[in-house]
């Protein structure tokens, strides 16, 4: 049977975005940091009695979008999964864009 | 063009142990995950490796096992790895259960189908070659950590590099374990308010005290006592005085 898309919740908490199931099966944290967006990505597993906490820092956009192409969550809970995608492309486009060199300079 | 320099060549640099002192010396309980991944990109450049995590597990209750990863490598992994439920069978991470000696990871044998294809994925993901560093908690808790290095490069760990790297990395395993403990703690402190009373109590149960025995030594009555109880284990959620000191325990709110 197709699991029925579960609503979310977005808010704001320590700096960042938290994406969360309403079911609080997956819950993601996402962060501006200096090094780049920080993801902390929480999955629970009720039925194999596990939690994974995963933290990684993503500094272009390809690789972000690579990441969230690879997880299950994808299926599993789709309008999660397009919000960190969306909310955490929107804050690396950012860092991408603030971290870029101004003006006219160029590399010699 | 620029060649990549061996293991042997870089522990030989009198510079390689004050700079992994100083990664280590780094690790504070003000810094954030982010900065921690970020430490560990230096680790890598320190070493010459091209991959490296430090994975946490910590025992819930009797049944229930949460794992925290913080990566210097592809996250990508990890994604994998958790789909697969490689935690349940990853030989390396049993490694870290049992021992606290470094270990080259080639050294840890891989029994089942499933552990060989939890190797296999690591291989895929910058751990061709690696070194395990565990680390433990006192006192029969179940928190551990391991620092796990790697390298695309088959054999980039060896026998005649294993004591140089070891030696280096343990000082930051040690440090980064002890961070996440304090991280876990402050987790559950924002997660729930105690008071002090209640602080002792876990305290006191921690170290076999009865109702009676608690009454006495805080003026109070043992009624009161097992009121009190009662609200704290409703607060953190378990059914029983032992799972709540546990839980208190393991995450470093009381010795």
């Amino acid at each position: 049977m197709k699991k029925r898309a579960k609503p979310l919740k977005l808010t704001e908490s320590q700096g960042g975005l938290v994406v969360r199931s309403e079911d609080g099966a997956v819950c993601c944290r996402l962060t501006s940091t200096r090094f780049g967006l920080c993801v902390e990505r929480v999955r629970q597993y009720v039925h194999r009695n596990a939690r994974l906490v995963h933290t990684a820092i993503f500094n272009d956009t390809e690789r972000f979008l690579r990441w969230c192409d690879s997880d299950s969550v994808r299926f599993d809970y789709p309008v999660v999964s397009s919000m960190i995608r969306r909310e955490g492309g929107a804050l690396l486009s950012r860092h991408e864009h603030s971290a870029k060199p101004h003006g006219d300079h160029k590399e010699p | 063009m620029s060649t990549r320099r061996s293991l042997t060549e870089i522990t030989k640099n009198p510079e390689f142990f004050g700079q992994v002192a100083g990664l280590a010396m780094r690790v504070s309980g003000d810094l954030d995950a982010s900065e921690v991944s970020g430490l560990l990109a230096e680790m890598n450049s320190c070493c010459g490796t091209d991959a490296a995590v430090f994975a946490s597990l910590i025992k819930e209750d009797e049944t229930f096992e949460s794992y925290r990863f913080i990566l210097a490598c592809d996250p990508t992994w990890c994604l994998e790895y958790e789909s697969t439920a490689g935690y349940m069978n990853d030989p390396w991470l049993e490694y870290t259960r049992h021992h606290s000696e470094p270990i080259l990871a080639e050294r840890i044998v891989a029994r089942t189908v499933r552990e060989k294809e939890v190797v296999a994925l690591a291989k895929r993901f910058g751990f061709t070659s690696a070194i395990v560093v565990p680390t433990h908690s006192p006192q029969g808790l179940t928190r551990l950590g391991a620092l796990c290095l790697g390298s695309e490069e088959p054999d980039y760990f060896d026998d005649r590099t294993l004591a140089a790297v070891s030696f280096a990395a343990t000082g930051l395993a040690v440090r980064l374990h002890a961070w996440q403990i304090e991280k876990l703690r402050d987790e559950l402190l924002a997660r729930v308010r105690f008071s002090e009373f209640e602080l002792s109590l876990l305290s006191h149960e921690r170290n076999g005290l009865r109702s009676k025995e608690v009454a006495a030594l805080t003026q109070s009555t043992w009624q009161l006592v097992d009121m009190r109880w009662q609200r704290l284990n409703a607060k953190l959620g378990v059914s029983s005085r032992s799972a709540a000191a546990r839980i208190a325990a393991e995450y470093g709110l009381i010795d």
